[in-house]
This record gives C-alpha cells, sequence and structure tokens, in this order.
C-alpha cells in the first residue's frame, strides 16, 4: 500500500468489473479490452444477473447501461445504492441516454462517472477506468 | 336575415302603392276645393288636418319602412329616413297652423309634400304630376279644369319659391342618392366584413364591457360545441351555471385571460378533446374608450400533434441511431488502436476513415437532438458566469487537429482581463466550435482564421474571421435556417449537417445576444456574436 498509485494495478490483486450492457457486439468487445488490461470481467445482460453476481463476487467497479431489458440502469444503480453491502462499489453509467436530465439523475443516484457511449472509444474508457482505480487507491492510502 | 328583407320589400312596395293613391286622392281634393269652395265656409275646415294626417302617415312610413332603397338595411340608412320624417314633419305643422282659408299656405306645404315624394321617387312623382297637369288642362268636366287651371296659375305663381324649393330638391336628390349610395356600400362592406369574419378559420368570440356576448362566428361555434344563438346578449360569468350544453367551454375560454395580449393555450374535453391556443384583446373605439373585448380561438390539437411526432420521431431515430453508432465506433477503434492485430499500412487509412465518418454522424446526431430538444422548449439551459477567454482556448484546442490536417493555422486575440459572461458553457461552446469549425472547413488550405473577443459596452463580442470561400450574397439571409447549406460548399465539403448555424443563432439569441455576418465569395467570412456579461 505505500507504493506508489501507478503501480498499485500490478501488486494489487486483479480487479473485478461487473459490466451490464445488452448489446452483444459492445459488451463481447468491451469485454475482451478490459480483460487484455487484465481485469476480471463480468459481463452480463440485465439486471436480474448482475444482482445474482453481485451476490457472490467481490466487484471493485460496476459499467451500468441504462435502457436494458427488464429493470432499467437508473433503478439497479438505486437498488445498489440501497444495499449497503454494495453501496461503496463505484459505478460508471456508460449509455447512449445522452441528455442532462438524464446525466443529473444519473449523478443523483450516485453514479462515479457517466459517459455516452457513442461519444467514447473503449480506448478511452479504458483510461477512464484506470484514472478512477488510480484515484481510489490513492484515496485509499 | 334573406327572408325578412323578402318580406320587407314586398311591405314597402305595397306601402308605396298605398301613399300615391293616398296622395292622388289628396291632390284630387285639393284641385276641387281650389276651384269651388268657398274659402270662407267653415264646414271645409277638416281639410288641413286631413293633410296632415297625410303628413303623419308619410312619418310613419318613414319610420318604419325607411326609403324604397330596400337594399339597404333600415338601421344603416336612418339618415335617409330623418330627413324625409324632417320633411314631413314641416309639412304636417304648416297644414296645421294654415286656416282653412289659407290655401295659399296649404298650396304651399302641398307643393312642398310633390318636392318630396319627387326627392323619394323621381320617376314615380313626375307620372303621377304629368296626370294632374292633364287631368287639370283637359279634364273631364269644366269644373275640374277650372281648378287645375287655378291650380296651375297657383303654382306658376309659386315659381320665385319654387326656384329655391328646386334647388332644396336638387339638394334632397343628391343627398338622398348619395346617402342610399354610402348606405348600400357601407351594408356591402359590413357584408364582406361579416362573411370574412364569419367563415374564418379561427373562432372569434366578441363581448361588450359587461361581458354580454355580441358575436360567435361559426369557428369557434364548431370548436366550442356551442350556438351562439342560444348566448348572444347573455352576461356570461364565472360561478353561475347556465343550462347551456358545453357553456364550460366558453368559460374556458374565457379564464384564460390574464394580460391584454396573452396567448394561453387550453385544454377543453367537450364536445371533442381540443387543445386552443387562446389570444385575448381589448376593443377600444377611436377615443380608446374600452367597448368590449375579442377572443380569438385556434384549434392547435393537430398541429401540436404533428409537431410533437416530429419531434418524437427524430428523438427515437436519433437514439435508435447512437446504438449501432456506439458499435461501429468501437469496432472501428478496437481496430485502430491495433486491439486486434496490427494493421497493415493498406488498412489503416481505410479504417481511419471509417472512424473518421462514424463521428461525424456522431455529431450529426447529436445535432439532430439538440435541434429536436431545443425546438421543443426543453434544451434545458443552465446559465452561469463564464469565462469566455477559457471557452475560447478549449474549442481552438478541440478544433487543431482538423485545422492542421488542413493546413490552416488559428490566431486568438482575447484580452487579459475580460470579465466573466452570463452563459451555458455547454451551449456557448456549440456555438464557438461551429463557427469555428466552418470557418476551418470552408478555408482553402494554408488559410488563417483569426478568433478574436472584445468588451462592446454590457456585452462581450467574440468574432471569427476567415479568408476562406465566403457564403454567396443571395443565400446569406438563408443561412440561419434549418438543413441549409450554400450552394458553394455543398460540392467542397459533404457532411454538413446544415444544423449548425440553426442551433447557433437559436442558443446566441436565448442568451440575449445576436449573431452578425458578412461575407463575400471567394474573400472570406467575418462571424460574430454578443453574449452579455454577469452581472
Amino acid at each position: 500500500m505505500q507504493e506508489p498509485p501507478v503501480a498499485a494495478p500490478q501488486t494489487e490483486p486483479p480487479k473485478a468489473i461487473l459490466l451490464v450492457e445488452d448489446d452483444k457486439f459492445l459488451r463481447e468487445l468491451l469485454t475482451k479490452r478490459l480483460r487484455d488490461e487484465h481485469y476480471i470481467v463480468f459481463p452480463v445482460i440485465d439486471g436480474e444477473e448482475a444482482f445474482k453476481i453481485l451476490d457472490k463476487e467481490r466487484i471493485d467497479l460496476i459499467l451500468l447501461d441504462i435502457i436494458l431489458p427488464g429493470i432499467n440502469g437508473f433503478e439497479i444503480l438505486k437498488r445498489i445504492k440501497e444495499d449497503p453491502t454494495i453501496a461503496l462499489i463505484p459505478v460508471m453509467m456508460l449509455t447512449n441516454l445522452g441528455q442532462k436530465s438524464d446525466m443529473e439523475r444519473g449523478e443523483e443516484l450516485g453514479a462515479q462517472e457517466y459517459m455516452v457511449k457513442a461519444q467514447y472509444t473503449p480506448k478511452e474508457i479504458v483510461e477512464r477506468i484506470k484514472r478512477l482505480f488510480a484515484y481510489s487507491a490513492r484515496r485509499r492510502r | 336575415m334573406d327572408e325578412f328583407s323578402q318580406q320587407r320589400k314586398r311591405i314597402v312596395r305595397y306601402l308605396i302603392v298605398v301613399r300615391w293613391i293616398t296622395a292622388a286622392a289628396l291632390f284630387g281634393l285639393y284641385a276641387h276645393m281650389v276651384g269651388t269652395i268657398d274659402p270662407s265656409d267653415a264646414s271645409w275646415g277638416w281639410v288641413p288636418y286631413l293633410l296632415a294626417g297625410y303628413a303623419t302617415l308619410n312619418v310613419f312610413f318613414q319610420l318604419t319602412a325607411g326609403t324604397s332603397n330596400t337594399k339597404a338595411p333600415a338601421g344603416t340608412i336612418s339618415a335617409i329616413a330623418g330627413f324625409g320624417i324632417i320633411t314631413d314633419l314641416a309639412v304636417f305643422f304648416a297644414f296645421l297652423y294654415a286656416a282653412p282659408s289659407d290655401f295659399q299656405t296649404i298650396g304651399f306645404a302641398l307643393y312642398m309634400l310633390v318636392i318630396m315624394e319627387l326627392g323619394a321617387l323621381l320617376s314615380e312623382s313626375v307620372v303621377v304630376l304629368v296626370f294632374f297637369v292633364i287631368l287639370a288642362l283637359y279634364g273631364f268636366n269644366a269644373q275640374l279644369a277650372a281648378a287645375g287651371e287655378v291650380l296651375i296659375e297657383r303654382l306658376w305663381s309659386l315659381v320665385p319659391q319654387g326656384f329655391f324649393l328646386g334647388l332644396a330638391l336638387v339638394f334632397t336628390m343628391a343627398l338622398r342618392r348619395n346617402l342610399a349610395r354610402h348606405a348600400a356600400e357601407l351594408y356591402q362592406t359590413r357584408q364582406l366584413a361579416e362573411a370574412v369574419v364569419e367563415n374564418l378559420g379561427d373562432g372569434i368570440i366578441i363581448f361588450d364591457t359587461e361581458r354580454r356576448l355580441l358575436f360567435m362566428n361559426r369557428a369557434a361555434e364548431t370548436v366550442l360545441g356551442l350556438k351562439g344563438a342560444d348566448l348572444l346578449g347573455l352576461k356570461i360569468r364565472k360561478n353561475i351555471s347556465y343550462p347551456i350544453r358545453n357553456i364550460g367551454n366558453l368559460l374556458t375560454v374565457i379564464g384564460t385571460v390574464k394580460q391584454d395580449g396573452d396567448r394561453v393555450e387550453v385544454r377543453i374535453d367537450k364536445p371533442e378533446e381540443r387543445l386552443l391556443a387562446v389570444v385575448h384583446m381589448p376593443l377600444r373605439d377611436a377615443d380608446r374608450t374600452p367597448y368590449g373585448e375579442m377572443f380569438v380561438v385556434r384549434d392547435i390539437t393537430r398541429e401540436t400533434f404533428l409537431n410533437k411526432l416530429k419531434s418524437d420521431f427524430i428523438s427515437v431515430a436519433a437514439h435508435q441511431l447512437r446504438t449501432p453508432l456506439s458499435s461501429l465506433k468501437w469496432a472501428f477503434s478496437v481496430l485502430a488502436d491495433g486491439g486486434l492485430g496490427p494493421l497493415t499500412d493498406d488498412q489503416k487509412p481505410v479504417v481511419d476513415q471509417g472512424m473518421e465518418t462514424t463521428d461525424r454522424l456522431v455529431r450529426l446526431v447529436n445535432s439532430l437532438l439538440n435541434v429536436s430538444r431545443m425546438e421543443e422548449g426543453r434544451f434545458g439551459y443552465e446559465f452561469g458566469s463564464v469565462d469566455m477567454a477559457l471557452l475560447i482556448a478549449k474549442t481552438i484546442e478541440t478544433l487543431k487537429p482538423k485545422a492542421e490536417s488542413r493546413n490552416i493555422r488559428i490566431e486568438s486575440s482575447v484580452p487579459d482581463m475580460l470579465p466573466p459572461i452570463a452563459a451555458d458553457a455547454e451551449k456557448l461552446e456549440l456555438v464557438v466550435e461551429n463557427f469555428l469549425d466552418n470557418a476551418v472547413s470552408y478555408s482553402q488550405p494554408g488559410g488563417e482564421v483569426h478568433i478574436e473577443a472584445a468588451s462592446e459596452g454590457a456585452f462581450l463580442r467574440c468574432t471569427i474571421r476567415d479568408n476562406g470561400v465566403g457564403i454567396p450574397q443571395a443565400q446569406q439571409q438563408l443561412l440561419f435556417t434549418k438543413f441549409f447549406r450554400g450552394d458553394n460548399v455543398v460540392r467542397m465539403q459533404t457532411d454538413g449537417s446544415g444544423l449548425g448555424l440553426y442551433i447557433a443563432k437559436n442558443v446566441v439569441e436565448r442568451h440575449g445576444g445576436t449573431i452578425n455576418l458578412t461575407s463575400q465569395e471567394g474573400v472570406g467570412t467575418t462571424i460574430s456574436f454578443t453574449v452579455p456579461f454577469a452581472k
């Protein structure tokens, strides 16, 4: 824990990311991209599966789409923040709803970041994730 | 209305006949008197009263039937009737105050009567007069012929007065004809105005100052499901229940008024669900005294529905487009990053091009979404204190790669100590970015783009100048309309959406600023906008 934050990913156990995304292509692409970065990725399609994973696994970050089959992303976010055992896991909204009102809602409900998919490349998303982990590692010190 | 005027026409015709028969009888009587009656015989004293009675009848006729001009409604030509009444009254008093023996006066009064009738119906009068003259000259018996001669003699002796009376006659006739024409014109104009208002697509409802219904056209009746005739003259007040169906709609419409000239939207659900735009206007006459108020009611149900449909369509289409666009963008970017193995020199430009095109599509979809939100009035402005220098620097940074790739230099000159402006940074960035992007896109390689900011009173003016292709003079007016693109640039650069300037104009105007543009084809374009400084 005394190492500089840049070194954190190498020394700490790999981070586990829960990816909730219903679009097959995007899900698989991002999963591959994140696994290339040595993250453990749990790709799921909807909220129901997401909560199953959250019950079983230790998760460090949730990437959450909003428009999903069944319960929507905002609802999932709300439930996560209401459950004290998982409320502290940072959530990154990854969606195509780019309206200010949507962003504000995500922020209000406790999302750490809000990204509009069409405006970022997977590379930029990975960079954001790295930065987020680095930041939380610094804070923990 | 029509039936009534038909009936009135018949009555008037009938009255004219009665009048002339009466007149003929009276003239006959007069002729007889002049020839045979001893003026000192008091038993003839009732004759002037009879004549006075006839004049009274005439007054009554004028009052009820107006004139023989049945084309004009009685109300509008009361002036003509008034003139007739005055003449008749004069005759009436002349008869009344004439002693039975004073045939001279009676003759004079009759003469006036003749003139009056002449004025009313010249052709008929002439016929009757000629008839009397013939009767007088070549009467069927000597006694009547003598009476006729005396009448003509008397009339002859009245020529000097007749001259003035003739003048009066001409004047009367001119006046009558003029008035009648005027009345007819007035009537026609009124009819035209009524027809226009009646058949107007917008509902018109007019009240007097005490909210008594004066008028309601057909469109208003249809929209509100009311019959104007049921309500005419009724004082329309809130909290009063009238036993009239759909009266609630009228109360709803009236209830919208808060300020004169307001345009308010109200919803009614009977007889059909409709959305109405109501405009209220006070009615005043020339000296500004109010005499009523008018409500203009427009059915905007369909209009609003279509607008929403369009807006929803754009919104849904744009959102639906974004998902596959994300896939495209991610696919290209993974390839470009070498995430799936290094690309050959032949592959790389293709992937880059795909990436660039996708980005352009993303921007287009964003613009479409912005426009649809803007038009729905939910663009969500958040005004704050903004540092323009920072905003300009940031935008230049965004556009630098594009400018460099086209070998175009961006120069900026922003004073150090600019006070902050009152703006929505995100929206204003769209504006600056758009102007700067246009300048870069439509400059020839090697060109220069200048951006500067300066204070101008309570406003900051930001100017973007290029030496690019310019905008044809004839098209500069259309520049800020939706989807417009200049003729000369459509071929040059095919990826513009024609939405940028439309959005920019809306954003700047929402900030209370203005846009100014000067451009010359082949020389360059200078565009500037103002935004107020923060207070």
